[in-house]
């Protein structure tokens, strides 16, 4: 009932946000366009991301695999191989969905932090992978000089790079959105809330997580294409595991138990990145904080902040419910 | 059951009566330890279709376990599962499930930080394999997931609660949810664990005549603590201990019996 009556709010709420994104370059200096376009990119990782962490309830640090491989698809098909766009788009969403599948399949069963562990493994070797292939990747100086002469741009310069970067974040956000409500999307979270109970009722569970590692994949990795054009440079950094830390943190920052609340922690985080640089070299040490803050005191994110206003509302019209009553047989019950 | 007279279909009548439908779900010398403790010791069973048995016993007789082994969540060291005559022992959860087991667990397991209508629509695409596979259209949106669920919950007198978080339901609301989740995927087996176990003495009578309200088809399996209501529900009664089926029969003979009476019946009437 309340999610009916809250529909169309939400529906000018998004229409809103898209008007106003759309006409950012307009409203701001470019300066500011080429932040947005960072912020948005990070974003749209952090969405994908949390295909895997929020929906799926697993803990994933190897998810700069998936973002670094989309990155250096571009920069290898751009400078290396003369690729076309085409190619190079489809070949990073099958890298990212194939190296998903991988994921998935390597960790079946792995839960917490063990899951932690081999994600983090899985991340580092193919980090070492771009590190050592000095011959094809230049190694640690990674690759620069990757131009946008192939984005299909309409105009030239940051403007139009941005434009490109919000159509498709905007087009990736709304497939994720749909995916989370599709049937697939919700027996993926069913598998977070018990895996038991959804096997028990007929759902091959082990599947379910696969689609998760795999949808997530390809969106990180498309995301990882915008990365490298938007700095026309990419070097192992984008597939180090800072990197996967840094997304789980934006990702929990932002609240991953909501579908957007990663896409604002990245546009918090991204920021706050912008400004604390301005004034001091500890960015690193700021993120930690940031990070420790939001787990002492916001549990749920920064979108915790409004639920939790809006549920301390909500709970007056929400019939009383008698308490559990205690066992006849008098053993107790966990 | 046929009114046929041509000789295919007598062929058939006569054929089915050498081979008679296999029990909906037979074990076979089932065994399974922890350690060393044998919790469910060569044990062997067949319940015909459609039956209703009440498993009772003392606590760690091995109920949970057997359901466990019959569901598929535990694997037996020895022995054999067949549900409609299949040999399931060597199949997962969900392939049991999807042959048509149902249970619900003896401590609540429900999708719990998602809303009641969310639990109900997944069990109920749980059922139709093309939905499982759908990732495209809402959930939400199917008529033939929402028709059967906003059935299922009106029936169940969870109507009204459909929005709720299921973390925010009454114990007895998540029992009887339990209980429609299992029933969601139209199973032809279903496993009660002490569906009345820390309820009140009016819900553990409701959840009674839940129980009894359930297809007669539908082969029922059911662990109860409550004797009233053990008795009242079922056809066969089927005595544990300590691994070991103990005694089966109509609860008449059940309660006359003297080995129960001794290994179980005096000692829950004591602590009642
Ligand atoms: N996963 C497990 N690991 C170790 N021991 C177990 C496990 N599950 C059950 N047991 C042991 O096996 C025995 C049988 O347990 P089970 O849960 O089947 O009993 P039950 O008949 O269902 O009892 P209750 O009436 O208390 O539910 C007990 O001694 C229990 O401690
Ligand atoms: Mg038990």
């Amino acid at each position: 009932m309340a999610a009916l009556r809250g529909r169309w709010p939400t529906v000018v709420g998004v229409l809103a946000g898209v008007g106003l994104l759309t006409a950012l370059p307009a409203l701001v200096p470019s300066f500011y366009v080429t932040l947005s376009t960072r912020i948005i990119v990070i974003a749209m990782f952090a969405l994908a991301f949390n295909v895997v962490f929020g929906m799926g309830g697993m803990h994933s640090l190897g998810h700069a695999a998936f973002f670094g491989l989309g990155g250096y698809t571009v920069g290898l098909g751009v400078t290396r191989w003369d690729w076309s766009f085409t190619v190079i788009v489809l070949v990073a969403l099958a890298l990212g969905a194939f190296v998903g599948l991988a994921y998935g399949i390597l960790t079946q069963r792995t839960n917490g932090i063990y899951l932690l562990l081999l994600t983090l493994a899985l991340g580092q070797a193919i980090w070492g992978l771009a590190f050592q292939q000095v011959e094809i990747t230049r190694g640690d100086n990674g690759i620069s000089g990757v131009t946008r002469e192939l984005v299909p741009l309409v105009g030239t310069g940051a403007l139009s790079y941005y434009h490109f970067v919000l159509l498709v974040a905007l087009a990736s956000t709304g497939s994720l959105w749909w995916f989370s409500l599709s049937p697939v999307g919700r027996a993926i979270v069913g598998t977070r809330e018990s895996p038991t109970r959804m096997a028990a009722l007929g759902f091959r569970v082990g599947l379910y997580r696969n689609i998760a590692f795999v949808v997530s994949g390809l969106f990180s990795a498309l995301a990882g294409v915008l990365y490298t054009w938007h700095h026309r440079f990419v070097s192992p950094d984008a597939l180090l595991w800072e990197m996967s830390a840094f997304i789980l943190i934006v990702a929990i920052v932002g609240g991953a138990n909501t579908f957007l609340g990663p896409a604002l922690g990245a546009a918090v985080i991204i920021s706050l990145e912008f400004w604390v640089s301005l004034h001091t070299q500890r960015w690193m040490t700021v993120l930690g904080l940031v990070y420790v803050l939001t787990i002492l005191f916001l549990p749920e994110g920064i979108v915790g902040l409004g639920g939790r206003l809006r549920r301390r509302h909500a709970s007056v019209d929400v019939p009383v419910i008698p308490e559990p009553t205690a066992s006849r047989s008098g053993r107790s019950h966990e | 059951m046929s009114a046929s007279s041509s000789d295919s279909g007598r062929r058939r009548d006569s054929a089915s009566r050498k081979a008679p439908a296999p029990p909906a779900v037979a074990v076979e010398r089932l065994s399974v330890a922890f350690g060393g403790l044998r919790a469910v010791d060569d044990v062997t069973f067949d319940v015909p279709a459609g039956q209703r048995r009440a498993i009772i016993g003392p606590n760690g007789a091995g109920k949970t376990t057997l359901f466990n082994l019959i569901g598929g969540q535990l694997r037996p060291i020895t022995g054999v599962v067949r549900l409609f005559g299949d040999d399931v022992t060597h199949r997962r959860v969900h392939q049991r499930a999807r042959a048509g087991l149902a249970r619900t667990f003896q401590i609540t397991n429900l999708l719990t930080e998602l809303s009641v209508w969310d639990n109900v629509l997944l069990a109920v695409a749980a059922r139709h394999a093309p939905v499982r596979r759908l990732f495209w259209n809402a959930l939400s949106r199917l008529d033939s997931v929402t028709g059967p669920a906003a059935e299922l919950l009106r029936t169940w007198g969870l109507w009204t609660v459909r929005d709720h978080r299921v973390s925010e339901l009454a114990y007895g609301q998540q029992r009887v949810l339990e209980i429609v989740l299992a029933l969601a995927a139209q199973p032809r087996i279903l496993l009660l664990d002490e569906p009345t176990a820390g309820l009140s003495k009016e819900e553990a009578g409701r959840m009674t005549e839940v129980a009894a309200a359930l297809p007669g088809e539908l082969t029922l399996l059911i662990i109860e603590h409550d004797m009233e209501v053990a008795f009242a529900l079922a056809d066969v009664v089927q005595v544990m201990a300590e691994g070991v089926v103990l005694a089966t029969g109509a609860p008449a003979e059940i309660q006359r019996n003297d080995e129960v009476i001794a290994a179980y019946l005096g000692g829950a009437r004591g602590d009642a």
